[in-house]
């Protein structure tokens, strides 16, 4: 335990770990509230002209607006909101024209807007074409939710046509979908996509810390001295893994929690309620409320780094420089993200998720296959995205931190 | 106690460091002469236990020191050639730090910390930070650092560089101390480091050991073949490359004193002189002087 606290006393005595966890705690705050910031509204100023609003301002204003639908979403608000938007729509024409005026579109239109997007999403035909708003009947509205269930089915014939296996197990999940859906406006998608590029900003911060903790040693020639002491070899990595993964994982626990905490007050802990079906996608095939949304990604962000920086020990053990040890550590950060954007395919998809990183990343994270319909396949087995990557990382924690062991055993310094 | 290094070998694929060595060391100092790339540092690093060897076993009172592991490593203490520190802990959060390593109990570590800062005069930087140490004062903390344990078996890789003069006679002396009933390696090209306290010396050249024994022993090789003689000042060129010229004096009326080896006395008027241990050492190492030079 001695051996503990001042391992821990050595690496909090580094400049720039201390650097990177005080540029993480003061991103804990930005990246909180700059979702805040992005949500803003055209609102009329009475005068016959217009004026926008942003950040707080236009966060009230929507929940002003939307709070007649605010709460379980009942058949009957369905029904509510079309026919509000219809009848706005008969009266004043096509609101997405430019000339249809400001203030019926924020009174009449934009407090329906949510659902009626909804409704029309669910009502999409076999070839995923959804209808005009004034084609839809009172009754599609009251009969949302089987349609929800409809669509789900159409909607995984196009996404995975050759896959039987894939669209049994979409429906299947989506069967577990709590019905009705509740709705707390406000809170969007940009702040829940936020939450994982906060978790990919903290993993990224404590590659860079991991990189060197047995680089450093191999590169300076302080290992030949460490290792011959009597608890220079097992313990000692033992030891630097415990204090690298326990500074990780408070940093990631105070540094979310600061970040969920502020997020959720600014947007309302109500919105926690919200559920995701109707914020993301009614198909979305999970049952998940914003605020579990929230949990899960965090909790697979805390997986995901505790299985990256397992990851980037394992190789900075291997390393004799830091440079290398960090470059190589960044390639296998970023590699998932890079592949993503770069190329696809089932073989790219699946080392995607089995990489350590692959939970994280910019727009190949975790949040993205909770809202997502991919599959990853073997012959006409499917399975979830989200799986693989769990039990992927499951698996890089205890696999690289003991070949991280091993490797500091066996090292033979320059 | 006997460490015992047998047959010990080890190359790097073109080149081979340490050929076929053997020592048998018993409790004293032990000097382990040799000049740079002589093999020293592999022989050290292999006995320290950070370096495989190719071929050979090291043996500490009869047991292989790789099946001793950790027993091995609590009664050894190495002070690297080269090494590094953590540049932002302090002398004392250093010493803390490796005192956790090498096991020492809370209180006891302690007190050793406060002794060898003491003795090594580092007791005013305790709380400075290392990276702002100058050479020598680091050193001493790599000195220390070797000593916590207060070891059985101690290897010191050149562990007199960057220190001024009044420090190594106090290292020599505190190690004079401390090797009672303990073994002591020391590698070093420089001979004066343990010419006086050596209980015994090793020789090292191309990977071998060419030769060792007692520094008497050592010396009364180079019995007939160290020499002094006066000459002209405009002539200490010429002799120069002639012989192998140990050291130069300026006396009177432009005339030079110098020392210097050879089989036979190769400049008129050549006087015996009484051999060193630095003789030897430039006997086997010629190209040290040349480069001094």
């Amino acid at each position: 335990m001695r051996l503990f606290g001042l391992e821990f006393k050595r690496v909090l005595c580094t400049r720039s770990t201390i650097a990177f966890l005080a540029l993480a705690l003061v991103l804990s705050v930005v990246m909180a509230w700059l979702p805040v910031s992005y949500v803003s509204l055209t609102l009329p100023d009475g005068n016959g002209g217009e004026t926008k609003v942003t950040g707080m301002q236009a966060l009230e204003e929507v929940k002003q607006r939307r709070a007649a639908y605010t709460g379980e979403v009942t058949p009957e608000k369905m029904q509510k909101a079309l026919a509000q938007y219809q009848d706005t729509v008969a009266q004043y024409g096509n609101p997405n024209e430019e000339d249809f005026p400001l203030s019926v579109y924020m009174d009449d239109i934009f407090p329906e807007a949510r659902l009626v997007m909804r409704l029309v999403e669910i009502n999409a035909d076999e070839h995923g074409l959804t209808p005009e708003v004034t084609a839809l009947k009172p009754e599609d509205a009251a009969r949302f939710y089987e349609q929800c269930t409809v669509h789900i089915s159409d909607l995984m014939k196009l996404e995975q046509p050759q896959y039987p296996d894939a669209q049994q197990q979409a429906n299947e999940l989506y069967s577990r979908v709590e019905q009705p859906f509740y709705y707390y406006p406000g809170y969007t998608t940009d702040a829940l996509e936020y939450v994982g590029f906060y978790v990919f900003l903290l993993v990224f911060f404590c590659t860079i810390i991991a990189a060197p903790i047995f680089s450093a040693e191999y590169q300076t020639g302080a290992d030949d001295i460490l290792r011959c002491t009597k608890n220079g070899r097992v313990r000692l990595a033992v030891t630097k893994i415990a204090v690298a993964l326990t500074l990780f994982a408070a940093t990631f626990a105070i540094c979310m929690t600061i970040f969920t905490v502020i997020s959720n007050s600014l947007f309302g802990w109500e919105c926690r309620q919200t559920s995701l079906q109707v914020i993301s996608s009614a198909a979305t095939l999970f049952n998940l409320t914003v605020g579990s949304a929230q949990n899960w990604i965090t909790g697979m962000g805390l997986l995901s780094l505790l299985a990256t920086a397992s990851f980037t020990l394992f190789l900075s053990s291997l390393s004799n420089s830091n440079v290398k040890a960090l470059g190589v550590s960044l390639v296998f950060l970023l590699g998932p993200s890079i592949v993503f954007m770069l190329t696809s395919g089932q073989l790219i998809a699946w080392l995607r998720c089995i990489l350590p990183s692959g939970g994280i990343g910019m727009m190949n994270s975790f949040t993205y296959t909770i809202m997502g319909f991919e599959f990853l396949h073997i012959g006409q087995t499917s399975f979830l995205p989200a799986t693989v990557m769990f039990v992927s990382e499951l698996i890089a924690i205890p696999l690289f931190l003991v070949l991280t062991v091993r490797c500091y055993q066996k090292h033979i310094a320059r | 106690m006997e460490l015992i290094i047998e047959h010990m070998t080890k190359r790097f694929q073109d080149k081979t460091a340490v050929d076929d060595v053997s020592l048998q060391l018993m409790p004293g100092v032990w000097g382990l002469l040799g000049a740079n790339g002589a093999g020293k540092t592999t022989l050290m690093r292999m006995i320290a236990g950070i370096l495989r060897p190719t071929a050979g076993e090291i043996r500490y009172d009869g047991v292989e020191i790789g099946a001793l592991g950790a027993a091995w490593r609590n009664v050894f203490g190495y002070l690297p050639q080269e090494f590094g520190f953590y540049p932002e802990f302090t002398v004392k959060n250093y010493l803390e730090y490796i005192t956790a390593l090498k096991g020492l109990p809370k209180a006891e570590g302690k007190k050793r910390i406060d002794t060898l800062l003491d003795t090594l005069t580092l007791g005013d930087v305790r709380d400075k930070k290392i990276i702002k140490l100058s050479g020598g004062m680091k050193r001493r903390v790599g000195i220390a650092q070797a000593l916590l344990n207060e070891p059985e078996v101690l290897v010191l890789d050149e562990p007199t560089s960057g220190l001024d003069p009044g420090e190594r006679v106090r290292f020599r002396n505190l190690l004079s101390e401390f090797a009672q009933d303990r073994i002591v390696l020391i590698s070093t090209h420089i001979v004066s480091d343990v010419e006086y306290i050596a209980t015994r010396n090793a020789i090292m050249k191309d990977g071998k050991i060419i030769s060792s024994g007692t520094t008497e022993e050592l010396v009364r090789e180079m019995d007939g073949k160290v020499w002094t003689a006066c000459i002209n000042a405009s002539d200490l060129m010429r002799y120069e490359h002639e012989v192998c010229v140990v050291s130069v004096r300026n006396e009177t009326d432009n005339r030079i004193s110098i020392r210097y080896l050879a089989e036979t006395p190769l400049i008129p008027l050549s006087a015996q002189a009484e051999p060193r241990l630095e003789d030897l050492y430039l006997w086997l190492f010629p190209q040290d002087v040349h480069k001094e030079g």
